[in-house]
């Protein structure tokens, strides 16, 4: 995947999930599952939030006059929080969508489940 | 495999596993029959419950969303088609639904006494049954208590489970096969009784007694094809369409060229019981997530407000998604997921014209759906009483989409009016979601209807529906009975009309 997509999609990635900002493997285990989740998608709908992923950064020197991925978490998370309330219904819904897979890709991973006290399955079986 | 047969099923789910079972058991009048379906061949020991590699077995992975981005459409593509994840909430249809159909539709031969002597058998053969009340998890304790303390009655589902080992998340596949899903009972007795089977087999189109397919290659850890892949194209004297509310109009509208159909009543009238999926927080440990997660439900504002409340309870992911928000307060919520309690809201949407199945430019389907203002006024509602019933059960504080306040607490009951309302409920903020699509393929006697009233496609000869794509409007409850009982009955008028 292209390099830009990564570093926007993980500067979104930090404010959805602030413990990925301070736990590199958290963040790099993170990007591995949602690469796998993502590239299951079909290209229509990868393509869709790759193009969304572009417009958030760009929007971004519209509104806060700087790069994305060079704002501070607290800002980026002010920003996030405009686009997910923005006017054009399709940009929001997109965004929920892109928040969805997110929290699907993060939450999916067996060592998040410790911190939200979660046991795993009862059955212990691997897919290959 | 041959080259011809007299019955070709498309989809081994709740319509097409039915009709294979029952027009199996006519193998003495010398029918032959092949079952196609699209998904691979998972069985029990395939299921692991970790929703990374189970969601696989669900239409693009459980991510298919309206054309508008407001509602999220399951279904499953795996043999045993959406019973392979569905939960065995049983219900038979109401008889106010069954009256509708007969007198607005032309069912006529969908009486009361019909549908209870053929959904007597068919709940015998897959065992529905009250659960005890030891089966229930706090979850389902909780949520009687509330509705106990708000003086609402609850009533117990009825669910077809045997030997159950309680694992806890249904709705990626059942490790033990007690989930007596087509998967477990139908599909392997009509196997039993000698049909030909081909999984991994997508149907492209269909032409008048002829059925054309593509062989994929087998998933990973899935049983092997057994044909090589590759296009195929079999005869057929009847063909049963039972591919699901999102395929089986999109089948015939690839097929178009060669079918002459009713163009304008395909793909109509779909409705899909928007639900939302809310959750409230105890003080202490309720582990939701062991035991079986479905055993109460409220009916009592069905008729005056448009909806059911159900218990339920999903896997982090999904509970991460359905709750609202992002960022530290999101967090703090799945922190507690093991005190979390559930409830899904289930609404009734009417059958609107406009509301349908169509496909892309490749033959894919779309859904173009527009969620009714008299559908949003009942989740406002519905979302006002599950906060009470959470407070009443004893949660701590409630996470709920359409508030305008991230987190309830129980000194918010008072304000709930001003705090969730029609205009703070954003359908893309939270999106709906729907397991139970019916309708598209309307069976009806009027020119509404795709399909006459002995499940015939109008206007072609050779081809019968025999999945959710009949219902003429919602049946308001879970669905996957009234799919059986209609597959039945088509699958009897084939068997009159074809073989007799
Ligand atoms: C998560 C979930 C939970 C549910 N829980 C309940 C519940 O508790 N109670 C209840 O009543 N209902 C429930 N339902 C709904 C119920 O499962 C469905 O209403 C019912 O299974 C629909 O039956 P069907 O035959 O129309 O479609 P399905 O059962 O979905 O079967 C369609 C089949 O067609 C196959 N297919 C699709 N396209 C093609 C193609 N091109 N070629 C060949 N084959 C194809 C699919 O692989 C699938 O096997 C649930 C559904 C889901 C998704």
């Amino acid at each position: 995947m292209d390099t830009s997509f990564k570093k926007n999609l993980i500067a979104i990635a930090e404010v959805v999930l602030p413990d990925i900002q301070t736990d590199a493997k958290l963040k790099e285990d993170f990007w591995n599952n949602f690469s796998y989740f993502f590239n299951d998608l079909d290209a229509d709908s990868s393509g869709k939030l790759k193009l969304l992923t572009g417009v958030i950064a760009k929007l971004s020197w519209v509104y806060n006059v700087k790069s994305f991925n060079k704002l501070n978490v607290v800002s980026r998370e002010h920003y996030l929080k405009k686009i997910s309330d923005f006017p054009v219904s399709k940009i929001t819904a997109g965004f929920t969508g892109l928040r969805n897979l997110i929290m699907v890709s993060y939450y999916s991973m067996n060592n998040t489940w410790d911190d939200i006290n979660y046991d795993g399955p009862i059955v212990q079986r691997e897919i290959k | 495999m041959k080259s011809a047969y007299d019955i070709v099923i498309i989809g081994s789910g709740a319509g097409g596993g039915t009709a294979a079972e029952y027009l199996s058991r006519f193998k003495d009048k010398g029918v032959s029959i092949l079952l196609l379906d699209s998904g691979s061949y998972r069985t029990k020991e395939f299921f692991n419950q970790k929703e990374k590699d189970m969601t696989s077995m669900y239409y693009k992975r459980g991510g298919f969303l309206s054309k508008n981005l407001s509602v999220g459409v399951a279904a499953a593509n795996t043999v045993g088609g959406s019973t392979a994840v569905y939960t065995g909430v049983s219900f038979r249809p109401p008889s106010s639904v069954l009256k509708e159909w007969r007198d607005d539709f032309g069912l006529s031969f969908l009486t009361d006494d019909y549908a209870n002597s053929r959904l007597n058998e068919i709940e015998e053969q897959i065992n529905v049954h009250e659960l005890p009340e030891s089966w229930d998890n706090e979850n389902n304790s909780l949520f009687k208590k509330g509705a106990d303390a708000l003086g609402i009655p609850t009533k117990r589902l009825k669910i077809n489970v045997k030997g159950c080992q309680q694992q806890g998340f249904c709705n990626i596949g059942c490790t033990s096969g007690g989930k007596q899903s087509t998967l477990e009972v139908q599909v392997p007795k009509a196997l039993n009784n000698g049909i030909d089977f081909i999984y991994n087999a997508e149907v492209s189109y269909l032409e008048e007694n002829k059925v054309n397919f593509k062989v994929k290659p087998a998933v990973l850890n899935t049983e092997p094809n057994k044909v090589s892949e590759g296009d195929y194209s079999i005869s057929a004297k009847v063909i049963v369409l039972a591919a699901g509310v999102l395929n089986s109009p999109a089948i015939l509208m690839r097929s178009l060229k060669h079918l002459n159909l009713q163009k304008d009543a395909l793909g109509r009238y779909v409705t899909l019981h928007p639900a939302l999926n809310v959750n409230g927080v105890q003080p202490e440990k309720i582990k939701n997530y062991r035991g079986f997660p479905k055993t109460y439900y409220i009916d009592a504002f069905s008729e005056s407000n448009g909806y059911y409340l159900e218990t339920s309870f999903y896997y982090p992911g999904i509970t991460a998604k359905n709750n609202p928000g992002f960022g530290a307060d999101h967090q703090k919520v799945m922190k507690d997921y093991n005190k979390m309690m559930s409830i899904l809201i289930l609404t009734h949407d009417k059958a609107e014209k406009h509301n349908r199945i169509t496909v892309d430019k490749n033959g894919n389907p779309v859904l173009e759906y527009t969620v009714n203002p008299a559908v949003k006024a009942s989740l406002v509602d519905a979302l006002k009483k599950s906060v009470q019933l959470f407070f009443a059960a004893g949660c701590e504080y409630a996470v709920i989409p359409g508030s305008t306040k991230a987190l309830l607490y129980p000194s918010d009951l008072d304000n709930l009016d001003e705090l969730i309302t029609d205009k703070s409920l954003s359908f893309a903020k939270s999106p709906l979601s729907s397991a139970h699509p019916q309708g598209g393929l309307r069976m009806s006697a009027d020119e509404t209807g795709a399909v006459d009233i002995n499940g015939k496609l109008k206007g072609s000869k050779s081809i019968y529906v025999a999945d959710a794509c009949l219902f003429p409007t919602s049946v308001h409850v879970n669905p996957y009975e009234t799919v059986m009982l209609l597959a039945r009955y088509v699958s009897e008028q084939i068997l009159s009309e074809n073989f007799n």
